[in-house]
């Protein structure tokens, strides 16, 4: 079927660099296998060596210190889904983990895994841009950082080197005043790759007046991106219904120029509006509670 | 080729496995397990689904390999000697088998739905069983089983 060689199953981040270095070029890492498998099996995907992660316990956590937060790359899209932070206002991340897939995947599945498929659809990545997440990438020679938005090359690919895996994400701990949303539209409930998702990060003071605010999309570019133009409109200016329109409407022109002479265009244009509405409001009263 | 340990529906083995084989190779042509099936081989319909380590998932989508050291259970490890689980019993009588194609997916769904949930509303039921594709029932039927059984269970506990 295909030429898989050799396996390993690391036990220890020590291990898990020996088994990169071993197999070099022939070597992927797999996890949950919910991507490589499929890509496999279809001939998308070569590899002489897999080296399983699945089972790797110093990548799956969580944790808060220094004002951070932490997530392991092996975490799945259930311990994300059941971890008692991502509530209130961070609460936008949990609801990113919920809409991948169906129980089975999310469960196998890991944060690591969709970002590291690099998929332009893939839901927990907008939610993590908006919060202005790192990603923490090992090699033998230590940890470095590289924004999240820079990690990602485009379609399936992302900055990592030979000898290196990606270890963790990590964002500022969020404060009183700021809220993350998460909306996704798909055809239809279970399983549906996201025709389109938006994640909102909000920082407002107690006259309205929007301190910060980042807006990630998934499924309208080769990879999920920020919105700046459509921050810009935002930013800095007081939160009143005139300026949500606002801003709705800037979201439709610059949907509308990137996706030019796509098929969906129309649809999509009109649908982000609605979607981000959704999740600029969610944003919103979490950042107020 | 290489050979790992395994826990199968309660019995520790050891079995040679091919780098190449997914767990559902394994369990259906290693083991001769042939109540889970192969449906569409890429995570859509959930007819492969089994529970590893506790937790549900597609075998179609994870590699023998990863397997080693874990515990399986499929749908021949639900109920106990001769006796069926109350799921399936509860599916019997609600007449949420049609073909039969989907439904030892089902079951392990709504078991693992039910060891973590005992009391699943009629929508949590519906996210419980998302991950898996019935084309003859419309699914009302399933839905009425899994309530069922959460009932009768809670009724001997």
């Amino acid at each position: 079927m295909y030429d898989i060689e050799k396996t390993y199953k690391p036990q220890s981040i020590a291990e898990l660099l020996e088994a990169l270095r071993e197999t070099g070029t022939e070597g992927k890492i797999i996890a949950g296998g919910t991507d490589v498998v499929v890509k496999l099996r279809e001939g998308a995907l070569k590899a002489k060596a897999l080296i399983d992660v699945s089972s790797l316990k110093d990548i799956q956590f969580v944790r808060e210190s220094a004002g951070k937060v932490e997530i392991g790359a092996g975490t799945t899209f259930s311990d994300i889904e059941e971890h008692p932070l991502f509530e209130g206002r961070y609460r936008g991340l949990k609801e990113g983990a919920m809409e991948v897939g169906s129980p089975q995947i999310r469960n196998a599945g890991t944060m690591g895994g969709n970002i590291c498929n690099a998929s332009p659809a893939a839901d927990i990545v907008p939610p993590l841009l908006a919060l202005n997440a790192k990603a923490v990438i090992q090699s033998r020679q230590g940890l470095r950082l590289q924004t999240l938005e820079d990690f990602f090359l485009g379609k399936g690919k992302v900055d990592l080197d030979l000898g290196e895996f990606l270890y963790a994400v990590e964002f500022q701990q969020m404060t009183k005043n700021q809220g993350l949303g998460f909306q996704k539209l798909g055809p239809r409930k279970a399983l549906a790759i996201s025709k389109i998702c938006t994640a909102v990060f909000i920082e407002l003071d107690r006259d309205l007046i929007i301190r910060d605010i980042r807006i990630a999309n998934g499924s309208l570019g080769p990879n999920s991106l920020r919105e700046r133009e459509v921050e810009d409109v935002l930013r800095g200016e007081k939160l009143t219904e005139e300026l949500k329109e606002k801003a709705r409407q800037k979201f439709k022109e610059v949907i509308n120029h990137r996706l030019k002479g796509r098929s969906g265009v129309d649809f999509k244009e009109e649908a982000i509006r609605g979607v981000f509405k959704e999740a600029l409001e969610k944003s919103i009263t979490r950042a107020l509670s | 080729m290489k050979t790992i340990n395994i826990t199968i529906n309660g019995t520790q083995r050891q079995i040679e496995i091919d780098e190449n084989d997914r767990l559902l190779d394994l369990i259906r042509e290693g083991f001769h397990l042939t109540g889970t099936k192969e449906g569409c081989g890429e995570g859509e319909c959930g007819v492969c689904s089994v529970l590893l380590d506790g937790k549900l998932v597609n075998a179609c989508m994870i590699m023998a390999f990863q397997a080693e050291d874990a515990e399986v259970i499929t749908i021949e490890g639900i109920g106990e000697n001769e006796k069926l689980d109350p799921i399936q019993q509860a599916f019997i009588d609600t007449g949420a088998v049609q073909c039969g194609f989907c439904t030892p997916g089902m079951v392990l769904s709504a078991k693992a739905l039910l060891m973590k949930n005992p009391t699943p509303s009629k929508q949590e039921i519906r996210r419980g069983i998302s991950g898996n594709l019935c084309r003859c029932t419309g699914y009302e039927k399933i839905v009425e089983a899994v309530a069922l059984a959460s009932k009768r269970i809670a009724k001997t506990e």
